[in-house]
């Protein structure tokens, strides 16, 4: 976490936060209440999500006719759900200095922009097969795909597709995944939750590239060979997520006494 | 699905609650809320995927009613006592017809401090309660209290002890088992010849003490009580009513003197503890004796109050298996009156009888006919065996007096008036005994937790009182 010098400005962005959470303790203190009250809206959407893909999960097999994995949900091992409190410190100052403002903001103009993030609550479906990214979009949006969450949690913007759209494809970065953010209801108001669908290449890239994301979000350079190479390899496992998927389907089908 | 990890840390360390299955959302928004409300002191929340190495992980249903509400009260004892003190979340022992020890001892912190409070300002007590109180459990852990203060505490069990020399001759025996006093004792005359080795069986140990004590019993007693004065050692005399009550009808002369020595050795400096009820100090003023006794300080034991029976309840019920609910406490509470923790592990045990049978889910009614078909059935004639008259020491022509006057009370919840105990005893005692109804009465204010209000005795006691108006023969005797 950045450390802020007396008159309260973060060392490194010179963005000068309200005076009740310039304090280490007490910005932590003050982040956790907020994230205590959101807590539960978060956890409701993730029960629903899991267990309405525990179904799912169960027709896909049965129509398949074979037993294996179909997805995962991440934090159904307790992996927090919610950003942490240096994530959260680290957006808003990211986003005060975006905003060049000469004042301070208030205390409540930092809490409505915290409880506005689009990924304050955040998880990841990750599937075997791309074709199971298919199925849990359809499962959970329906088909086609509906700007509602299990026809409850309103969709915030729009439901992005990084793996086909080009308009969102980004020619200098791997991320590949389908993915929106819900909103829910909260003790503190509407927050939301985003949901990233994907395959288990696709999150092994996203996994192994964190650090690297995390160094160019602070604005530092990588040279060109490596990011050329780098994506090439994530367009790489698009090509294995591909041929996997239908290697797969041609396999269910001999199995099920299809044409060999 | 698998639990989600929901903790609470404070200073290091976490309290962790695992998210077993269910609808999650409303949980972690009511156990948040909770956790607020505890106002913890520099309290974190976090969902974990792990729990960290100073964590201490609970189940979720541990702080679940029946009915899959947040049992509070018990959730914020455990979050509090960990995060802010370290103490972890102590699970009581269920103990039917037992003393409890240490952490088990549930309540009585008042009790407690006057006690040692007394105590320690060189004060002797008297500490009054009917049988089954608690006065055991509750020495106990003024025992252990003082012991962590550095004072010896002598613990003898007098309840046998039929003339002055029995009473010091167990004393003097468990005196010289506190390793602590043992060197000093070594010196006095009464342990002329040495201690008893171990491999000495304790009748004859105690006889041997007891030919010591005989030769001259004055001032073996002084030098006993003398020495555990100079040492600040406490005499803590559990069961003390029984052998007064045996000596006092029968050899009324040594009650006196025990009396009398008790209350020499108490100006001398002596620190001790009568455990009896407040019927016994009445018995002793109709013996004249009032004088022997007006030193000491009294400490009352009275049920719990209503909150921390309730609370009890619930912890021996989530101890035993069975996650409480409003109605099934509501039950418990109503079956037990004003609670004693005696009849509390009883009714417990009662429902965990139930539950070993099979049964699952517990409404009223099940407390109700495990209530009436167990506690006041055969099955619980164990927890009742104290209150026959046969395990009290009245004389033969007395006790059919007493038994009248129990039945009379045991009619109404309201209990009856002197007047009328008075003649339901005549009745039934030979017309040379109807005068000693009060001394009678007395007695069994501290036999059968009897207590005086509006001019009325009633049996405080709704278990004892249920019991007795059943007017089962064995309780009389027969």
């Amino acid at each position: 976490m950045n450390e802020t010098n007396d008159r309260g400005f973060d060392l490194e962005t010179k963005v000068m936060l309200p005076p009740e959470i310039r304090g280490d303790p007490e910005f932590r203190s003050w982040v956790e209440q907020l994230r205590m009250s959101v807590m539960s809206a978060v956890v409701q959407v993730h029960d629903d999500v899991m267990a309405a893909l525990d179904d799912a999960g169960r027709k896909v097999l049965a129509a398949e006719g074979r037993k294996r994995d179909v997805w995962f949900v991440t934090g159904e091992d307790g992996q927090s759900l919610l950003k942490s409190v240096a994530a959260i410190r680290s957006k808003i100052v990211r986003e005060l200095a975006a905003a060049r403002t000469e004042a301070p903001p208030t205390l409540d103009e930092v809490r409505r922009m915290v409880l506005a993030f689009h990924d304050l609550g955040r998880f990841r479906v990750v599937c075997t097969h791309a074709s199971d990214v298919q199925a849990a979009i359809r499962e959970l949006l329906g088909e086609p795909p509906r700007n509602r969450l299990l026809g409850k949690y309103p969709i915030a913007g729009e439901v992005k597709d990084y793996v086909h759209d080009l308009r969102l494809r980004k020619p200098k970065s791997g991320h590949r995944a389908w993915q929106f953010a819900a909103a829910v209801e909260s003790n503190d108001g509407p927050v939301f939750v985003e949901v990233q669908l994907m395959t288990l290449l696709q999150n092994a890239w996203d996994r192994r590239n964190h650090p690297v994301y995390e160094w160019t979000r602070e604005g530092k350079d990588l040279p060109d060979r490596w990011i050329i190479s780098d994506v090439a390899l994530a367009e790489t496992l698009y090509l294995v997520d591909d041929q996997a998927a239908r290697n797969w389907a041609e396999f269910v089908a001999i199995c099920n006494g299809g044409a060999r | 699905m698998k639990p989600l990890l929901l903790g609470y840390g404070a200073g290091g360390r976490w309290f962790v609650i695992r998210l077993d299955g269910g609808p999650r959302g409303p949980f972690v928004e009511r156990l948040n809320g909770i956790a607020r409300q505890a106002g913890i002191v520099g309290l974190s929340v976090d969902l974990l995927a792990e729990p960290p190495t100073e964590a201490l992980v609970q189940r979720l249903a541990d702080y679940l009613y029946s009915d899959n509400t947040v049992n509070e009260g018990r959730l914020t004892r455990h979050l509090t006592g960990f995060l802010a003190r370290s103490e972890i979340p102590h699970r009581y022992d269920l103990r039917p017809g037992a003393p409890v020890e240490g952490r088990d001892l549930f309540g009585r912190e008042d009790e407690r401090e006057h006690l040692r409070g007394h105590l320690e300002a060189g004060r002797s007590v008297h500490l009054r309660a009917p049988r089954r109180y608690g006065k055991t459990t509750l020495l106990g852990a003024v025992r252990e209290d003082l012991r962590g203060r550095g004072r010896a505490c002598v613990v003898p069990d007098v309840s046998a002890a039929r003339s002055v020399v029995d009473f010091l001759a167990e004393v003097a025996i468990e005196a010289t088992r506190v390793e602590t006093l043992r060197d000093a004792l070594a010196a006095l005359p009464l342990a002329r010849g040495g201690f008893a080795s171990p491999d000495i069986s304790p009748s004859a140990s105690k006889k041997a003490f007891a030919e010591r004590i005989a030769g001259d019993v004055s001032r073996m007693a002084r030098d006993l009580f003398g020495a555990l004065a100079s040492l600040r050692a406490v005499l803590l005399l559990d069961e003390c009513s029984t052998a007064l009550r045996f000596m006092l009808p029968r050899k009324r002369d040594e009650a006196r003197m025990l009396c009398e020595m008790l209350s020499d050795a108490r100006r001398s400096g002596a620190a001790m503890v009568l455990a009896g009820s407040s019927g016994l100090t009445k018995y002793v003023e109709f013996h004249g004796m009032t004088d022997l006794v007006r030193d000491l300080a009294t400490v009352d034991l009275a049920p719990l109050p209503a909150a921390q029976g309730r609370v009890l309840l619930e912890e021996l019920l989530y101890e035993t298996g069975i996650r409480p609910g409003g109605e099934v406490l509501d039950a418990c509470e109503r079956c037990l009156g004003e609670p004693v923790p005696y009849f509390a592990h009883a009714l417990v045990a009662a429902l965990r009888a139930e539950f070993d049978r099979g049964t699952t889910e517990f409404t009223a009614e099940i407390v109700q006919v495990a209530y009436e078909t167990r506690l006041l059935g055969a099955w619980g004639n164990t927890f009742f065996r104290v209150y026959r008259i046969n395990e009290q020491d009245y004389p033969d022509q007395v006790r059919p007096g007493v038994e009248a006057m129990l039945n009379v009370i045991a009619k109404t919840k309201a209990g009856a008036e002197v007047e009328e105990l008075r003649r339901a005893f005549a009745k039934h005692v030979p017309p040379a005994l109807e005068g000693s109804h009060e001394a009678a009465l007395a007695c069994a204010q501290e036999d059968f937790d009897l207590v005086q209000t509006d001019g009325r005795y009633r049996m405080r006691c709704k278990v004892i009182c249920d019991r007795w108006a059943m007017g089962e023969p064995w309780l009389a005797g027969e």
